[in-house]
């Protein structure tokens, strides 16, 4: 048997069960940054591509978006440098980088989503009939219209008066397993999933390419003939009105430009560049080169230029830094 | 509609164990759905697998991604054992090992990290939709082990209790889409009281209280596949139990936790295994049609895939429809399938064995 398991470590690079496995080597290549990302956020990459390799003709920027999904791979078998993504790593995906690397993949927010744009992060609104008299609506209220058991939930039972005050809510709202679902449901209900379905109709995506397209608008559309419904949508679908949402800070807001770049709309989504970076360290010195151009003014300013995502604010922009640079 | 028909490229949850229904009716266990309890004889299985006979030589690496952790390495003893052995008989093949866990394997596959991934379970949607998009075509599965009975971190089969007291002995996998869901993609309507499920008197009225493990971890994910139709609309009333760790690093299982809970209910239902049974609670034989056959957990049953929650372990590799497989790949493939490579999946791990008819059609849809 001694032959054996010189042949076996011979071929497996000196590995013994049991005894841990070393993490793959990362690291981009020298001269390259390997960014993997989805369809819909390759003109905001091919914009900062061209302008950080402007000012670093010595580097090599590589694009390879086919997904969200994919993008994330990418990054936990150590093919791509930066995943570049408009939403949230999922469990799934943090827990294949964590068990490949011992720690999780560094998240630095570097865009916000725009308002109400398909496929680029849209704000989720909370939208009734135009007839509905309702003023405004809070997160407490919107998670009982989630959550609460009875099956037949009245406006009354959230708090809403006035004409609508008997009459059934019926909820319209994305896949509750989609990006925009859980983005929902971690913001509301800390991502529980078991909902009232009898008052909840979902929409699923018709995008083939992972990123969240109509099912927003299409729940919007819901509402539009639904005097008693209540959507998570898209803000601006004729015939639906947006509701103001009041937040953490007590103010109410819907979703704009300004409300979403200072952060007070809370039903807003961010693009996120996800790293691999050990805690306590910084990132590797190209990909924090890269990263400090898509911060700086011209870098935010290229992409709006280029689609609807929205800048973000100077604190914003300060905070990712600081992630950029952590260590 | 639970359809059949084996297939070994593009298999997911459903399609792996509904694909060898139609091996069932050459049973390896009497169709009365109370096997007989006996120990489980590895010998007289194995001798149905075909031998290892070497398709030429063999050359190329083979990168493995797979089930496994930087705290435990569930597969390396077997793996390791598949790798010596096949190396004595091709040594021209190089290995790289990558087990670093069902989550990351089929990533590194379509990334090209990988060239095959061993998953701990079947294969998520999730991730297959990933490698699709990637792509543009499905992955490849082999079926390579069936999930074990009872053994903990081998992918024990799901089984469904009720109090000791309850009336009822056995559901279709339908009645518990009905019971679990609400969404019942199967064209059943939701039950909510024993009544529905033929208890009589005293349990006609009585509520049904499910118990289950967390819906949205893999566990959970299984069944949902298996049973709910990939529907994510669980009955809202379900109790769902997660691990509970403790501070001397010891931990309660979420099994034990559901069993333990069942026993104080006597009108709930419960998802888990019988590695955590007490006096007060009972496993129910299932089926996969309304009507039966039923069938009781058993080794046998299980490999036979008669048995409806039974967990099964895939293989995946990218193959380019078209084009074939590199020799190494190829043949190490072949070899886990074989009679010397499922011996020491029985020797080496937890696991049980494949049916060893599915072995041998798998083998030749290698060519």
């Amino acid at each position: 048997m001694t032959w054996l398991l010189i042949i076996l470590l011979m071929n497996l690079g000196g590995y013994v069960p049991g005894k841990g496995l070393p993490p793959p080597s990362a690291g981009s290549p020298p001269g390259q940054i390997r960014i993997w990302g989805p369809p819909q956020l390759a003109d905001v990459a091919s914009a900062w591509e061209a302008g950080f390799e402007e000012a670093n003709p010595d580097v090599d920027v590589l694009l390879h978006f086919t997904g969200s999904d994919t993008a994330m791979a990418g990054l936990y078998t150590a093919k791509a440098d930066i995943a570049l993504i408009g939403r949230d790593a999922t469990d799934a995906e943090q827990k294949a980088f964590e068990w490949v690397f011992r720690y999780r993949a560094r998240q630095i927010p570097v865009l916000n989503g725009s308002v109400n744009s398909e496929g680029q992060s849209p704000a989720i609104a909370v939208l009734v009939h135009p007839d509905n008299p309702i003023k405004e609506i809070t997160a407490s209220q919107l998670s009982r219209a989630l959550l609460t058991e009875s099956a037949e939930l009245s406006w009354s039972d959230i708090g809403i008066s006035g004409g609508l005050a008997g009459q059934p809510v019926q909820v319209f709202m994305p896949q509750a397993e989609s990006g925009t679902g859980r983005f929902l449901r971690a913001r509301l209900i800390s991502g529980e999933i078991r909902l009232q379905w009898e008052r909840i109709t979902e929409f699923e995506d018709s995008a083939a390419q992972g990123a969240e397209d109509n099912a927003s608008t299409r729940a919007a559309e819901a509402v539009a003939r639904t005097p008693g419904g209540l959507a998570f949508g898209i803000a601006g679908v004729p015939g639906t009105k947006t509701v103001p949402v009041r937040n953490q800070m007590d103010t109410s807001k819907v979703p704009e430009f300004s409300s979403i770049q200072s952060g007070e709309y809370f039903l807003s989504r961010q693009v996120n560049a996800y790293v691999n970076a050990p805690d306590g360290s910084g990132v590797d010195e190209g990909v924090q080169r890269f990263l400090e151009f898509v911060l700086s003014e011209a870098g935010q300013n290229s992409a709006g230029k280029v689609s609807d995502f929205i800048p973000l604010s100077e604190n914003g922009r300060t905070s990712s830094r600081a992630l950029v640079l952590r260590d | 509609m639970r359809s059949s028909g084996v297939q070994v490229s593009s298999i997911s949850r459903r399609q792996f164990a509904t694909g060898l229904l139609c091996l069932a009716g050459c049973q390896l266990v009497p169709g009365s759905g109370k096997a007989a309890p006996a120990p489980f004889r590895s010998e007289s299985i194995l001798d149905q697998f075909q031998p290892y006979e070497p398709r030429g030589v063999a050359s190329g690496t083979v990168s493995l991604w797979g089930h496994g952790s930087f705290k435990r390495d569930f597969m390396g003893r077997l793996v390791n054992r598949w790798i010596s052995e096949f190396h004595q008989r091709q040594p021209g093949v190089d290995f790289e090992y990558e087990m670093y866990g069902t989550a990351s394997a089929i990533g590194a596959l379509y990334t090209g990290a990988g060239n095959l991934a061993i998953l701990g379970e079947e294969i998520s949607p999730a991730a297959k939709k990933a490698f699709e998009r990637e792509k543009g075509y499905s992955p490849t599965g082999v079926m390579v082990a069936t999930g074990s009975l009872d053994v903990n971190y081998f992918d024990y089969a799901h089984m469904v209790f009720v109090h000791r007291d309850n009336p009822v002995r056995k559901l279709s996998l339908g009645q518990l889409e009905a019971v679990f869901g609400t969404e019942c993609r199967s064209g059943c309507k939701p039950i909510r009281a024993w009544g529905e499920l033929g208890a009589q008197g005293k349990w006609h009225a009585q509520a049904i209280q499910p118990y289950g493990w967390e819906t949205d971890e893999d566990f959970g994910l299984f069944f949902r596949e298996r049973v709910l139709g990939d529907s994510h609309r669980w009955n809202p009333s379900i109790r769902e139990f997660a691990h509970l760790k403790y501070p001397d690093g010891t931990q309660y299982d979420h099994g034990q936790r559901i069993l333990d809970a069942l026993a104080q209910d006597r009108y709930g239902i419960a998802i888990s295994n019988i590695r955590y049974q007490n006096p007060s609670v009972r496993p129910l034989d299932l089926g996969w049609h309304d009507g039966g056959p039923y069938y009781a957990p058993t080794p046998e049953t299980l490999i036979s895939q008669q048995y409806p929650l039974t967990r099964i372990i895939p293989a995946y590799i990218d193959r380019t429809p078209g084009q074939s497989l590199a020799s190494g790949l190829t043949e190490f493939v072949r070899f886990m399938l074989s009679r010397e490579g499922q011996r020491a999946l029985i020797e080496e791990s937890g696991y049980l064995p494949i049916d060893p008819r599915l072995a041998i059609r798998q083998q030749a849809e290698l060519v």
